[in-house]
């Protein structure tokens, strides 16, 4: 066993890229899969906290509509029904020195009792008399280095107020310390004036293991949610993104599996002679598998202890860019700080080695398999590799079939969309060698035709060592084919989106509330003076707001429009004239697609929503596009809503311009004027398009981190496979060089090899980069946040696919072909 | 966790700007001086009493509503929560057979109905648990009560009826807690209101019948830096005569004590006891197993002028009240000389400050 240890560790010795490219492949993959699980499980982690915080661990919520709950419904609970373990609780968000914090307004008198942010001493009798006195965590005051007590400027929903910082939080625990970071604790007067919730609460936290007697007592309008409810419904919505990010995490995985196949095979391709001597001498074929796994797996430590860090690393760049898609897309999170939970470690390591015993068993048992005397021969090694084609390309077609099967049979499941995914590169990967052997007897020709015997020679090279160019072209290929798939799902997303903009966005000038909590809606008297202004044709007003539900929270636009505006709705299957009278005239709703994905709702359906007095029911009349937000939307007309819902507030509207006014500047015109208050954002159509393209733009930054992380990963791992194919043949080589063949000639041959190599990889891309955007777009976007995407073709992934795959070849010739050229023949010849 | 309230946060503020205190003498007027007043600090409506059923099975009980006051100025805001004035609400109940005794209490802000006292007609409540006043329209020093309260182990629903007019405390009322001016409170009480209604103790109904007091006091502040609690007695005696004294007790000097109280006649007319007329001296001790906390576990008591001497018992020991304050509030039973002729009596005890 120690000879064995010792024959491993020299060959590693005389030949150390193989050690390194082994290590360099696991790291990559490791670190990527790695980082992403840190980063999902960091920010579900400070989602869970301050959820935990900020229902101070209550078990339910009461709820109310748009408006909030009557806080006389309160009082008629505490009193009249005697319901004890109830706390009354306004919210609202509020940023301090570019800080966002969640302002909590609670009845301290209310929490005594049951413990809840109890403050001894003073200060919580100070909250209540002194005025916008506020509550924080010392920490998160000195981490804004602000000294206990001052008086800070705020903003809240764009305009300034002072409160006044009087004491600290004090957390009873380690959660509550990490949930009450981003918290200022206020009495619930002062959260009511400030955001301008006056009679309003947000809602009610209940502690209670009988939900169902609370319930009875409810009155119409108002729902009891289990806060675990909350909680999930909450993780849900971010659920199909974590997932998303995972898989791409996965393919970097792969990609790096791919890397260490490849320098094992060819570790154990060069050692063939000495393999063959050991078995001849008596080494059993399972003594000679298990030293080459053992090998394996101690590159595979190496590599994940190094993956591990880089993979730490990674994280703490990903975290900003997955809290901001989460802010941009779902909710406010803060996630400064990572935990690196010891599952994603153990998860990374599992990984590691369960993929770097899938991708060296295979060659170990061939190394294995073969007889003492066969196995020294080369050509041997050859010859079943092209014996295999066959076999290896009716997996392939079997492992589409599964795929096809998969997704035909599975309707909405995402991870079966991503294993559909995988089948479906893994395939490509099997044939591979097939489709390189009929490109090769393409390009022979015509490279016998432009470069003569050169060219000859280098198609024949290629082919004559299938066995290792193979795995190299198909590394290539499937991390390029990532890069074209993602590109391509990316542009025609983004295609989409701008389409469905120039669409929907039709009014000229849009002015809505900075923040919907704002139950008070925009002053009546701002919209009159503007609409009447000689610039202004007419005016639309919108309503948005949510309703919450034992199913959850449905965002409901209630939207007075006319005729001619509502025909911005893109309607999936009706045309919107069609269905217009009844819009306007009956409980009718049209829904945006991700709504009707996720609640699997059609066309002629019913939707039941607990309206102010009771529950109504609505037919869905229409399916429109919208990418505004995943979770959807339930539209009607404003005069569906006003006949349900005692609420006349607006919280949007749209001024479309007579002919000839130019939107921007009558925006300037509006600012200048300070005809708009603070509190209220105006902006032209232009402005609007732009920055929702942005937070598109910004939203994807992590999809092409990850792409980019990918291409890095796929450069390296050909070029380490094509460095260690050519120059593994120096003996070859040498033999040319001794027969005659010119340094320029030998130059020639091994970068045409390399390059040959890489176009095929790129042609070979180009097909499965388009099935991959494909099952990306149609499948795994529908499946994960319910959007139907036009796809776009764009050529420029193509090309640069091509030229990436090509370069990244040449670039790996590079230095092989120096080294032949530099080398003796004589001397290579009697050393190899 | 903490207590987040104490005595000390209640009754001894550092600052009483803007308060009003109890400086002189004032013409009580009712039913208007049963309610509130919000520009003192601290205001609290008492009712004690001793109660039997029909198989003289005894029970002692107390409800009290705090008021305090967190500002003298009421708080500024379109919100209907806002308000300086904030309520808290002690019941307790003690079972003599069982020797067990229960508690609970509530807080509430004095807004949006959830507490507060209205005077006409006299209402005081802490969200469902309430003190309602019957108006009597025929008989103007008549005091009709209804209490209602109603906590996981137990309830009161009883109807209390004065059968003895109003008894001023100190002078017309002002009654002083040291000699300094200003540390007193406006104080009068009802010392005999005949008691009856319901006791619900683990879901058994006892009718129960009985004798009860109600105590309403407020000032601004009533505690000297120095003094550090109090005992407070309040006795009715088989002769129809009752006692309320206290004693502020000085922490490090008993000589220092201040002792006042009242003594009222058969016929309701009463006697100001100050610190010489009489004498309260502690039997025995309680250790609280809660708090551990050692409480005096009864009391001689000598009225010299009237050569009365009552020992007092508790019903039990352990009446510690297990809320935000911790503080001992039980029945006790009398028994004692007056002249040498024997007396019996009832009577609830108050004590605070003990560690």
């Amino acid at each position: 066993m120690k000879l064995r240890a010792l024959m491993s560790l020299r060959f590693v010795r005389r030949h150390p890229w193989h050690g390194v490219l082994s290590i360099i492949g696991i790291s990559l993959g490791i670190s990527v899969v790695l980082a992403i699980d840190i980063t999902n499980e960091s920010a579900r982690r400070a989602l869970r906290l301050s959820n935990a915080a900020i229902t101070s661990g209550s078990t339910h919520y009461i709820a109310g509509g748009p408006r909030g709950v009557d806080e006389r419904f309160y009082t008629e609970l505490r009193v009249k029904r005697r319901m004890r373990n109830i706390r009354p609780v306004v919210s609202g968000h509020v940023s301090l020195k570019g800080r966002r914090f969640v302002l909590l307004g609670v009845d301290p008198f209310a929490g005594i009792a049951s413990g809840r942010f109890a403050q001894p001493g003073n200060d919580m009798f100070q909250l209540t008399t002194v005025h916008n006195a506020v509550l924080m965590l010392q920490s998160s005051a000195a981490e804004l280095a602000i000294d206990v007590p001052a008086t800070l400027t705020a903003e809240i929903s764009g305009l300034a107020h002072d409160l006044r910082l009087i004491g600290v939080l004090q957390p009873e625990n380690e959660i509550q310390q990490l949930g009450l970071r981003n918290v200022m604790l206020t009495d619930i007067s002062t959260a009511q004036s400030i955001l301008g919730m006056v009679g309003r609460l947000s809602r009610i936290d209940v502690d209670t293991d009988a939900p169902e007697k609370i319930k009875e007592q409810l009155p119409s309008g108002l729902t009891l949610i289990a806060n675990d409810l909350r909680s999930r419904t909450t993780e849900q919505m971010t659920r199909a993104f974590h997932l998303n990010l995972t898989a791409l995490s996965l393919l970097a995985l792969v990609i790096g599996a791919f890397l260490i196949y490849n320098t094992m095979t060819l570790s154990i391709l060069q050692r063939r002679e000495t393999f063959a001597l050991l078995r001849a001498l008596g080494m059993t074929s399972k003594e000679l598998f298990t030293d080459i796994l053992l090998e394996a797996l101690v590159l595979a430590a190496l590599g994940l202890l190094l993956g591990s860090l880089l993979g730490v690393w990674f994280s703490t760049t990903l975290l900003r860019l997955v809290s901001d898609t989460i802010n941009n897309l779902y909710f406010t999170i803060d996630v400064r700080s990572i935990s690196v939970p010891p599952q994603s470690l153990l998860n990374a390591g599992v990984l590691a080695l369960a993929a770097t015993t899938i991708s060296v068993s295979h060659p170990a048992w061939e190394a294995m398999r073969t007889s003492p005397a066969a196995n020294a021969l080369r050509s041997n090694v050859e010859l079943e590799a092209r014996l295999r084609l066959k076999y290896l390309s009716v997996c392939a077609v079997c492992l589409w079939c599964a795929a096809a099967a998969l997704l035909l049979w599975t309707d909405r499941s995402i991870v079966a969309g991503f294993a559909a995914l995988f089948l479906i590169i893994i395939g490509f990967a099997l044939i591979t060698p097939l489709l390189l052997l009929i490109l090769l007897r393409l390009f022979v020709p015509v490279l016998d035709r432009q470069l003569g015997v050169i060219g000859r020679m280098a198609g024949r090279g290629v082919r004559a060592c299938l066995s290792r160019t193979q795995i190299a072209v198909a590394a290539l290929a499937i991390a390029i084919s990532a890069v074209v798939g993602v590109s391509v799902m990316i542009s025609s997303f983004r295609q989409s989106v701008e389409h469905w903009l120039d669409n929907f966005l039709r009014a000229d000038v849009y002015i809505a509330q900075q923040q919907v909590h704002l139950q008070s809606g925009i002053d009546y008297r701002l919209i009159d003076s503007i609409s009447v202004m000689p610039e202004v044709e007419s005016v639309s007003t919108g309503r948005w707001t949510s309703v919450e539900s034992e199913s959850g929270v449905t965002q409901l636009f209630a939207l007075d429009v006319s005729r001619k505006g509502f025909r911005s709705f893109q309607l999936k299957s009706a045309d919107s004239d069609s269905i217009w009278p009844r819009f306007i005239a009956q409980d009718v709703v049209i829904v945006s697609e991700s709504y009707a994905y996720h609640h699997d709702l059609g066309v002629g359906d019913v939707l039941t929503i607990p309206a102010e007095r009771e529950k109504v029911k609505f037919e869905i009349a229409g399916i429109y596009y919208d990418y505004g937000t995943d979770r959807g939307v339930v539209t009607m007309h404003r005069d569906t809503y006003n006949r349900h819902w005692n609420d006349a507030a607006i919280t949007s509207f749209a001024l479309y311009l007579k002919q000839g006014i130019e939107a921007d500047s009558f925006v300037d015109q509006l600012n200048q004027n300070q005809l708009v208050e603070s509190t209220l954002r105006v902006r032209s159509n232009k402005t609007l398009r732009e920055k929702s393209l942005q937070v598109f733009d910004r939203t994807f930054i992590i999809t092409d981190v990850l792409r980019l992380l990918a291409i890095g990963i796929a450069i390296i791992g050909i070029l380490s496979a094509l460095m260690a194919i050519q120059l593994e043949r120096a003996k070859e080589f040498a033999v040319l060089r001794a027969v005659g063949l010119g340094r320029g000639q030998l130059w020639a041959l091994v970068t045409t090899e390399s390059g040959l190599m890489g176009l095929i990889a790129g042609i070979i891309a180009c097909p499965l980069g388009l099935i991959m955007a494909w099952v990306l777009i149609l499948i795994i976007n529908r499946r994960s946040f319910g959007w139907t995407m036009q796809f776009y073709f764009d050529p420029e992934p193509w090309i640069t696919a091509l030229l990436l795959s090509t370069a990244a070849a040449l670039l790996a010739g590079l230095y092989p072909a120096l080294r032949m050229i530099k080398a003796q023949p004589g001397l290579a010849l009697k050393y190899e | 966790m903490q207590p987040p309230l104490s005595v000390n946060d209640f009754l001894r503020s550092k600052k009483d700007d803007g308060f009003q205190k109890a400086l002189h003498p004032i013409a009580f007027e009712f039913p208007r001086d049963h309610g509130a007043h919000p520009r003192f600090r601290n205001e609290w409506w008492y009712i004690t009493g001793n109660l039997r059923d029909k198989n003289n099975r005894r029970f002692g009980f107390q409800f009290t509503l705090f008021r305090n006051a967190l500002s003298a100025e009421p708080v500024n805001s379109e919100s209907r929560w806002a308000t300086s004035q904030v309520y808290l609400a002690h019941v307790a109940l003690t079972d003599a057979q069982r020797k067990r005794h229960y508690s609970d209490e509530r807080f509430a802000r004095g807004a949006l109905g959830l507490a507060g006292v209205d005077h006409t007609p006299f209402q005081a409540w802490l969200e469902d648990w309430r003190l309602v006043s019957e108006p009597i329209e025929s008989c103007a020093s008549c005091l009709r009560l209804r209490l209602e309260v109603d906590t996981d182990e137990f309830s009161l629903d009883l109807n209390l009826n004065n059968t003895k007019p109003v008894v001023l405390h100190g002078e017309a009322g002002l009654s002083q807690k040291s000699e300094t001016k200003g540390n007193a409170s406006y104080y009068y009480s009802y010392t005999r209101l005949q008691s009856a209604g319901r006791v619900t103790l683990n879901d058994v109904e006892y009718t129960v019948a009985g004798q009860s007091w109600l105590d309403h006091e407020w000032s601004t502040s009533s505690l000297q830096p120095d003094q550090v609690g109090w005992d407070w007695f309040s006795v009715q005696l088989s002769d129809q005569t009752e006692l309320m004294l206290f004693q502020l007790r000085h922490e490090l000097d008993s000589d220092q004590n201040f002792l006042y109280g009242t003594y009222v006649n058969a016929k309701g007319q009463t006697k100001q006891l100050n610190g010489s007329g009489f004498t309260v001296n502690a039997t025995g001790s309680w250790t609280s197993p809660a708090t551990g906390a050692i409480y005096p576990a009864g009391w001689t008591i000598s009225i010299h002028d009237y050569a009365v001497k009552l020992w007092l018992t508790p019903l039990i020991p352990g009446q510690e009240l297990s809320t935000s304050f911790t503080y001992w509030e039980g029945a006790v039973n009398v028994r004692g000389t007056k002249n040498n002729q024997s007396l019996q009596g009832q009577g609830y005890v108050e004590l605070t400050g003990y560690h």
